[in-house]
């Protein structure tokens, strides 16, 4: 007991309380500072420094890449870019997954999801079974849609001519490519969007159903007042995290397309999304400087998606 | 509404939750549904209330067999242990939500907007939560909470209104408050009211009728008179009261009740033979021939329970408060006869 107290006299503090505003304590440490050095680390070493270089090099007028020296300041890089044909198909082409292939995967799994939560027996195998192609490679499962949707072999092709349409050069026609892109992203990723659903519509009480039932709703009616609102942050949140993970579509198109037309995606480049345009830039065409000037318009569109969405989910999403 | 159900049973598998009950609810009355956890009481009332199917037997409402229709045609109201309220909407929308399922009876069509208003309001003063009606449920206590589903299973005029455990998930003092809440709300209400408790101390105070239940099977039907001072059988017994009856065997004979160890308690009978005998705390009184030696005092102001050895069973009484009594002390009882009660050894049952 008096040892603690002697010792407890001895050292000095390595901290101290400071009152915050709205009144409570915080502790205030130099040692904090050790405690986050090693992530500070990482992040500068792999996050910050690198998107410092990106900046340096698009506004380089010339760039060389093995030498890491740059000629000339200014705006070209960018202005080059944005007069790029083929930027604006790649921008055509990211907009058409996000505004119309993500909210298709957005209903059918949210459709699957209140179908597999409405069963009784055997939900955990289907749960299994929806969520396996989310552990399997997108490069692999890109292969065996390679095969489905080929031009002779292609089970597709076989299919629509049991129904007596022409089959289709789905992976060849330019026309054709944004489509056959549309069905693999929404395909690819149905899994992961139904495994979040369904925890989030398990997390719903039971009884807030029982009590809709007594007072009478309709089953329509408990699905828009009763389920949909409870469940918005999760429909939020996968909007969310599948906002930018279509808006960076990248091995769909290397699994699907690069293959037939050599280095770029797909015939004149017609499947091409923006991260794929960033690489195609890099390492196909050797441009440097405009693929840095094409990452960092991304960056902007995306920081300007993630303003919006800040501004809408106070409106509609109902946090509890 | 008068409700009844005729052996009415619910089995799980091979569990037998409710064995073959018989009850009337009597109309305009609020009826506790006693007994410990797993005794099938909540079982009864999801049954009663349409989200339990009956294995057997009938529920009956009114002059209506019931037992078949879906729980949103039985016109009940239903409050949940944990009040499931629509956590996303305003008590407003909470209230009004029934009402928005319904049909005005005396037009034909949907309740107006300013009708269901109306009706919201008249109900939020019933269970005085008519100033906060533009909240949500999270910014509430759990007894505004309550309030609100009370109101939201009031508000569309049920022929019954069940409780299940309503009291439960609040602390002691608002459960003492919101008991008394519930009591005025049924009186003011006039409805027919099924009341789920564990707590028989809850079910004594405010009901009119209580039945106890244990293992699926109905162990008493009685007024909480009755059923405190005329208990049918042991279970019931040590079921009601706190401190709870103590037991002591045994043999019945010539007006006493002569203990193991030869000890004679006086009591006037009939009956003769062994027996199980049940007395309750408050049937002591200090001054008497029975010399005990008290193992503990426990002071709780209005009185003291106290502990004692009768042959080889404790017993515990309820004293006055100003007989200054501490642990150890050896001190004359005397026992008051119509509060002891005889059981059958095996059985249980009254004698």
């Amino acid at each position: 007991m008096e040892k603690v107290k002697t010792a407890k006299k001895e050292k000095q503090p390595k901290y101290r309380l400071v009152e915050m505003s709205d009144g409570t304590l915080r502790v205030r440490s130099a040692w904090a500072y050790a405690y986050i050095l090693p992530a500070m680390a990482l992040l500068l070493l792999f996050t910050l420094y690198p998107l410092v270089m990106v900046l340096r090099t698009a506004f380089y007028q010339k760039y060389i890449y093995i030498t890491n020296t740059g000629t000339g300041f200014g705006m070209s890089s960018f202005i080059w870019v944005l007069k790029d044909p083929t930027f604006w198909m790649a921008c055509k082409n990211t907009l058409i997954l996000l505004l119309i292939a993500l909210p298709i995967t957005l209903v059918i799994a949210l459709g699957a999801a209140l179908l597999i939560n409405s069963i009784k027996k055997l939900q955990g195998f289907f749960q299994t079974v929806y969520f396996l192609p989310y552990v399997t490679s997108t490069i692999a499962i890109g292969m065996a849609f390679l095969w489905l949707f080929h031009s002779d072999y292609g089970y597709i092709n076989y299919f629509l001519e049991f129904l007596g349409i022409p089959p289709q050069k789905w992976l060849t026609d330019p026309d054709l490519m944004i489509v056959t892109l549309s069905i693999f992203s929404i395909w690819n990723g149905l899994a992961f969007k139904i495994l979040l659903f369904l925890a989030g519509l398990q997390k719903i009480n039971k009884q807030v159903y029982q009590a809709a039932r007594i007072d009478g709703a309709s089953p329509a009616k408990t699905l828009f007042r009763i389920t949909l609102p409870l469940l918005s942050p999760t429909i939020w949140m996968v909007i969310l995290v599948s906002v930018i993970y279509v808006a960076r579509t990248f091995n769909e198109v290397y699994a699907m397309f690069v293959s037939y037309a050599g280095g770029a995606a797909g015939t004149g480049n017609a499947a091409i999304t923006i991260m794929y345009y960033i690489y195609w830039m890099f390492y196909d065409q050797g441009k440097v400087n405009y693929a840095a000037a094409a990452a960092i318009l991304f960056l902007i569109v995306i920081i300007l998606i993630t303003v919006v969405q800040r501004v809408v989910s106070k409106k509609f999403v109902h946090y509890v | 509404m008068e409700v009844r159900v005729n052996n009415l049973t619910k089995r799980f598998g091979k569990t037998t939750a409710v064995d073959q009950i018989n009850i009337t609810f009597q109309d305009g009355k609020l009826t506790g549904l006693l007994g410990p956890s797993g005794c099938g009481k909540s079982t009864t009332l999801y049954m009663i209330a349409g989200l339990e199917s009956a294995t057997e037997g009938q529920i009956i409402f009114g002059d209506q067999d019931v037992t078949t229709w879906m729980p949103e045609k039985r016109n009940i109201g239903l409050v949940f242990q944990n009040y499931a309220l629509y956590p996303h909407m305003t008590l407003r929308e909470n209230i009004a939500f029934p009402l928005s399922n319904m049909k005005d009876p005396e037009t034909g069509k949907k309740y107006t907007r300013q009708k269901r208003n109306e009706m919201v309001e008249e109900i939020a003063k019933l269970v005085q939560i008519e100033n906060m009606l533009d909240r949500k449920p999270g910014q509430l206590s759990g007894g505004q909470q309550q309030r609100v589903a009370i109101a939201r299973a009031l508000v569309k005029k049920p022929d019954v209104l069940l409780l299940d455990e309503p009291l439960s998930n609040l602390d002691a003092r608002l459960r003492m408050e919101m008991r008394t809440e519930i009591r005025r709300i049924q009186q003011e209400s006039k409805v027919t009211t099924i009341f789920v408790t564990h707590d028989q101390e809850e079910a004594m105070s405010i009901t009119d009728e209580i039945v106890l239940m244990k293992h699926g099977v109905v162990q008493q039907i009685a007024d909480p008179h009755e059923m405190y001072l005329n208990p049918s059988n042991d279970f019931v017994a040590s079921f009601m009261g706190n401190p709870p009856i103590s037991y002591v065997d045994v043999q019945v004979k010539d007006g006493f009740a002569v203990l193991d160890n030869g000890m004679k308690l006086p009591y006037h009978t009939d009956y003769c033979g062994a027996a199980k005998m049940g007395i309750r705390p408050e049937a002591w009184a200090v001054g008497g021939d029975i010399g005990v030696k008290l193992t503990d005092v426990e002071m709780r102001g209005q009185d003291q329970v106290v502990s004692f050895a009768l042959g080889k069973n404790r017993i515990r009484a309820i004293l006055n408060a100003e007989e200054y009594v501490r642990s150890g002390q050896e001190i004359g009882l005397r026992l008051l006869e119509k509060r002891c009660y005889l059981f059958h050894p095996e059985t249980g049952v009254r004698l």
